[in-house]
């Protein structure tokens, strides 16, 4: 190694300096004003797109992501000059968020809990119920730990995962716990301790069970979409117990596109905004019932 | 008589010395206004402290044990495809943590490649702490290996040849030439593996999940705590910046001043 250096150093720096003095400055001077000018012009292009068209900007729980991204195809198809954009997370991670200023025009949060956090900040103004919602425990397809009823949610070595405290799903899986530890013969300490994880969100949370990691998790009914229908399947709720989650949508104050935004949620709480919910697994907003009831009004939507 | 140029330069240097700097002046400001009363009420600190600290030591450890050999084969063995192997070793160093997770639970999760075998032999990982060490040392390994290998290569072979002239062989060689001569090196890619594993985020809360005093590691609280008490965040990410200030001041002790060969 050290033998060949001494032969090729010195043919190397003679070939590679002596062009490097002659041509170098020439062409720094020449680039100098390029690259700064290719990346003013990338720059000005991506705050530009080439249509003319306005975003408006959607904070969604993150169990209406199949249902919104729906509402968005029919929603712009009739609105070209819109394109909707989504932050799907936890409502209340969203609510967060909104609270610390981010920019948004609609918020649509999985519990009212986290929206009256924003009208007592004065963030929004007037939510209305975009759609109900029914409870569901997921448990993988091949139902790794023999869960048969709510009654094995105690049963020692379950890994049920929840979501993390404050997240909407949690807070109604909670309360439901609490109920089913009164109605069954079993302490709500040996439920909690059975918790293996506690997800940020829903999606999460049905995630884990779709990959067959935990045994068992509360999630929305809308959540098991057809394609997860394989990988997941559900341990019967009492009724009385599932039907409960009601969410509200608000146009956000500081809005820069307040028609728009309008525009928007009346989509989604027109009959075709509602039918598309229903299609997607939502209960209506305007059906206060019980699950099992709503089955038999459902003609009286067009 | 100052040159616009110099003005420009200046300029341009404030702007950027802000923009790095800002942000973690915010966030020291913050945890000095935040009351100090609250780290005793949220046992979660605590909590997440203790199980980074044995988190990572078990990881360095792994990353140690592994790493030191194959880097060892890397730099000195000779087969086909060596250096493409060692490229691909070091993937995760650029790999979306996200995606480390993902892969992670794809491999080890009870549906993933490895799934069936672990699962007969009773052995289950997600959602425990041995997650939360695979994460880590996955993601982290590389860092170590990196600087293992630069500092095997930087071993003058002349400096080997003395001391097999002189009788060592094999590990004797290994333990009395070898490793001392880039044991620096090594020791300063550690300190960067062991800071990636301490911040490790998106492939622990992927593949390990989150929960108070289990699996849920400073970075993880960080983001949970911010849902519920954001002095509990803001003390929590103090304590990482003055883990992670430590760690580059001794990284950069360790690296020798002629080695430019990571970072």
């Amino acid at each position: 190694m050290t033998r060949h250096s001494y032969r090729v150093k010195p043919r190397l720096r003679q070939s590679v300096k002596l062009p490097a003095r002659v041509h170098g400055p020439r062409i720094v001077c020449g680039m100098r004003p390029v690259l700064p000018a290719i990346c003013l012009a990338l720059l000005m292009l991506s705050a530009r797109p080439l249509v003319a068209q306005t975003s408006l900007l959607v904070y969604a729980a993150s169990s209406l992501t199949d249902a919104l991204l729906a509402i968005e195809a029919e929603f712009e198809s009739s609105n070209p000059q819109i394109d909707v954009l989504h932050n799907f997370a936890a409502s209340s991670t969203l609510v967060n968020q909104l609270l610390l200023g981010a920019p948004a025009d609609v918020i649509a949060s999985a519990d009212e809990v986290q929206l009256e956090r924003l009208l007592a900040d004065g963030i929004v103004a007037s939510p209305s119920t975009l759609v109900r919602n029914n409870l569901a425990l997921a448990i993988p397809a091949d139902n790794p730990a023999g869960l048969e009823t709510t009654a094995d949610l105690a049963m020692e070595g379950l890994r049920l995962v929840l979501a993390a405290p404050g997240v909407p799903i949690r807070s109604y899986s909670d309360r439901l716990l609490e109920q089913l530890a009164q109605s069954h013969d079993y302490d709500l300490a040996d439920v909690m301790a059975n918790v293996v994880s506690e997800e940020s969100n829903v999606r999460q949370v049905l995630l884990k069970i779709a990959l067959g990691d935990a045994d068992a998790g509360f999630v929305y009914s809308s959540d098991i979409t057809p394609s997860l229908a394989a990988l997941v399947s559900t341990i019967p709720l009492p009724v009385n117990a599932a039907g409960n989650a009601v969410y509200p949508v608000a146009i956000v104050r500081g809005s820069a596109l307040p028609e728009e935004a309008a525009g928007y949620v009346n989509f989604l709480l027109s009959p075709a905004g509602q039918q598309i919910m229903v299609d997607n697994g939502f209960r209506p907003a305007l059906d206060e019932m019980q699950p099992f009831h709503w089955l038999s009004c459902m003609p009286a939507w067009p | 008589m100052t040159r616009p140029g110099t003005v420009i330069v200046l300029v341009i240097t404030i702007v950027a010395v802000a923009f790095l700097l800002l942000p973690l002046l915010a966030l020291l400001a913050f945890g000095l206004a935040s009351p100090l009363a609250a780290p005793a009420a949220d046992t979660a600190l605590p909590q997440a402290l203790a199980l980074s600290m044995v988190t990572t030591a078990v990881s360095m450890l792994l990353t140690v044990g592994f790493g030191t050999p194959l880097a060892w084969v890397l730099v000195r063995w000779r087969f086909p495809l060596r250096r493409f192997l060692a490229l691909l070793l070091q993937l995760p160093l650029v790999l979306p943590p996200a995606v480390a997770g993902l892969a992670l639970l794809l491999t080890l999760g009870r549906r993933g490649l490895l799934g069936p075998l672990l699962e007969s032999l009773d052995f289950n990982i997600a959602f425990t702490a041995t997650a939360v060490v695979l994460a880590q040392t996955f993601v982290a390994a590389p860092f170590f290996l990196r600087a293992a290998q630069a500092g095997f290569a930087s071993v003058p072979a002349d400096i080997e040849a003395a001391a097999r002239v002189d009788g060592a062989r094999g590990m004797a060689l290994f333990v009395h030439i070898t490793l001392p001569l880039s044991l620096r090196t090594m020791g300063a890619g550690l300190t960067l593996a062991w800071a990636r594993a301490l911040g490790e985020f998106g492939a622990t809360i992927l593949f390990a999940g989150s929960l108070q005093g289990h699996t849920q590691t400073m970075p993880l609280l960080v983001y949970n705590a911010l849902e519920r008490n954001i002095d509990t965040a803001v003390q929590t990410g103090l304590i990482l910046v003055a883990m992670a200030l430590a760690v580059l001041w001794l990284a950069n002790r360790l690296r020798a001043p002629d080695s430019s060969g990571f970072i």
